[in-house]
């Protein structure tokens, strides 16, 4: 099948990211003086909403290109407007950040879009040679972005321990799908599922015996990357060493991506083997849930707090996907792909409002954290955040609202977010899990409460540094704030979506 | 000829000393190259594969994932030689600034 325009249509948000990305690099190199960094913000802000213009006309080519690598399906279309509207949130909040830090910002920008690039084929990727460049694009820019503060020994030595072990991840994830396409014949998830469904029918495998360890190792891999337990061990080192907006962008952007791949690679080509890999889930999700709550309740540094919480947070929707295996959805006829069967199984909806919300949520939380820790990052603990009620009441307002939602107390975002899942598990008779959720949240409330109660019932503990105001900053806290409220009060319009 | 699982055997003994490296060795250096071997192993799969079951996927695959350790490769020293730069000190153990 030769390429047609539609194709080339159809990775137009990946393509814009790439031209921005590198025209940064140009300009920023030729560019000279003050406005260096200027134009390389303005460029990445223009290139990251074209590329979202660009992802939201994705609505209108649904379908498959390059020989059925690239799938644009309801889920592609939904991840890439959540990671390229994250993608410029970010660069809002980053432009003040990188002055009065004086990175170099160029850099910063083109790395964020080329991460991007990499999330975009994460997310619609049906190949599994694709996801895996894809997987690496991101991840390999990641690395350099928690590097960024380079004259910063935690900076750096977050950017080692991340990178060690995102490529020990990614090696063990290259192994388990070497093995599904030695056990298939075949790299492509629809065809890889077919394959397996046939040949089970048929009566078992040659290489069958393949298949769960296959799983097992694509689960490890996989794991690493969205920081689920026991996989999690990185986390708490990589999200406090690494600038906050950074943490900021790869738990929440990087995570939703790599659990995307995990929803397509157990959802479409290990379908068969729900059984087996639903234990997988079930444990990973009740050990996030209970080792990242309990982690949180001793820190005293609130990035190292926010690390521990993002592995329980992976936990919850870990109990979405332990709900996908227990209900197999309907099968979906050869040769029609899973478009929209893929959002129809129970569970699956939950997973994608989950990860929308806590994406705002959590980007919300790092960026408040960003603006409190100044200039070189140095008020990052809870004493810090001491007083702020009094000293600057919109900060703490922003802040409270976050953890609320991560909390999830009624009326934002969290709450309906958690309660899809519970009444998920409980829908699916996954009582215990469940149980274990909701034990867990009443957990979370202690760490995440302790933190309001510094900012407005402590005093304000020694002299701490003015925090300049940043106009782009502001703007791009309130998006994630707005968001973080509308899908609390107003949900109705995404559930709709969703629904359908 | 030999058969598939001589390779496969081989592919998972390498992994396997690939881990115990990454886990064991406290030298930066030691520890990189145990990432490669781990990846190395899985281009032999690879390749064993594409053989065993006459398709060439396999053997495009392996392209892929050396181009991707090479840029890895890249990446990773450039972040060694800035803690180098920071710390003096290229051992794993002393990677303790987190620690609580």
């Amino acid at each position: 099948m030769p390429t047609s325009l539609m194709d080339y249509l159809r990775i137009l948000p990946e393509i814009i990211l790439t031209v921005f990305g590198a025209l940064i690099l140009l300009v920023e190199g030729a560019a000279r003086g003050g406005s260096r960094g200027r134009i390389a913000g303005a460029l990445a802000f223009i290139g990251s909403l074209l590329a979202l213009a660009a992802g939201i006309s994705l609505i209108r080519y649904p379908g498959t290109a390059f020989a059925g690598m690239v799938r644009v399906d309801s889920v592609s279309i939904y991840f890439h407007i959540l990671i390229l509207a994250t993608v410029a949130v970010v660069t809002l909040l980053a432009m003040d950040f990188l002055r009065t830090d004086g990175h170099p910002r160029g850099e910063f920008y083109a790395l964020l879009l080329f991460a991007a690039v990499g999330m975009g084929f994460m997310v619609s990727s049906d190949n599994l040679i694709l996801t895996f460049i894809g997987l690496e694009i991101s991840s390999i820019s990641s690395y350099v972005l928690c590097a960024y503060r380079r004259h910063a020994p935690k900076s750096t030595e977050a950017a080692l321990k991340y990178l060690l072990l995102g490529s020990f991840a990614t090696a063990f994830f290259l192994y388990g799908i070497t093995l599904l396409y030695g056990a298939s014949g075949s790299v492509s998830l629809p065809a890889i599922g077919q394959s397996l469904a046939g040949k089970m029918a048929a009566g078992g495998l040659a290489l069958g015996s393949l298949i769960p360890l296959a799983a097992a190792l694509i689960f490890v891999g996989l794991g690493f990357k969205v920081s689920a337990a026991p996989f999690q061990v990185w986390t708490p080192d990589v999200y406090e060493g690494a600038p906050a907006l950074v943490t900021g962008f790869i738990s929440t952007a990087a995570k939703a991506a790599a659990f995307v791949i995990l929803l397509r690679v157990f959802y479409v080509a290990l379908r068969g083997y729900s059984q087996q890999w639903f234990w997988l889930m079930w444990v990973a999700a009740i050990l996030s849930m209970t080792l990242g709550n309990i982690g949180a309740l001793r820190q005293t540094s609130l990035k190292r707090m926010l690390a521990y919480s993002s592995v329980a947070q992976a936990g919850y929707i870990l109990v979405a996907f332990a709900v996908i295996a227990q209900n197999p959805a309907p099968r979906v006829l050869p040769g029609h792909a899973p478009v929209s069967g893929i959002l129809a199984g129970p569970g699956v909806g939950a997973i994608l409002f989950y990860l929308t919300v806590y994406t705002a949520m959590n980007l919300g939380a790092f960026a408040v954290i960003a603006r409190v820790a100044n200039r070189g990052e140095r008020f990052t603990s809870l004493s810090d955040f001491a007083g702020l009620g009094k000293r600057h009441p919109g900060l703490a307002l922003a802040m409270t609202l976050f953890l609320l939602s991560l909390l999830g107390v009624p009326f934002t975002g969290g709450f309906l977010a958690k309660l899809y899942i519970f009444q998920s598990a409980f829908q699916a008779h996954l009582i215990g899990l469940a149980i274990v959720a909701l034990v867990n949240t009443v957990i979370a409330a202690w760490y995440y409460l302790r933190v309001v109660v510094y900012m407005y019932m402590r005093p304000p503990e020694g002299e701490l540094p003015p925090i300049a105001s940043s106009p782009a900053w502001t703007l791009g806290a309130a998006c994630c704030a707005v968001v973080v409220l509308w899908l609390g009060i107003l949900p109705g319009h995404l559930l709709h979506w969703l629904a359908k | 000829m030999i058969p598939l699982s001589y390779y496969l055997i081989l592919s998972g003994i390498l992994f396997t000393l690939g881990v115990a490296g990454f886990i064991v060795k406290s030298d930066l250096i030691s520890v990189f190259i145990s990432i490669e071997l781990m990846l190395n192993a899985v281009n032999l799969s690879l390749i064993a594969f594409s053989h065993y079951l006459r398709d060439m996927t396999g053997n495009l695959f392996v392209f892929f994932v050396m181009v991707v350790a090479a840029a890895e490769a890249a990446v990773g020293l450039a972040i060694i030689i800035a803690v180098v730069r920071n710390r003096q000190t290229l051992s794993l153990d002393e990677m303790d600034l987190m620690k609580h």
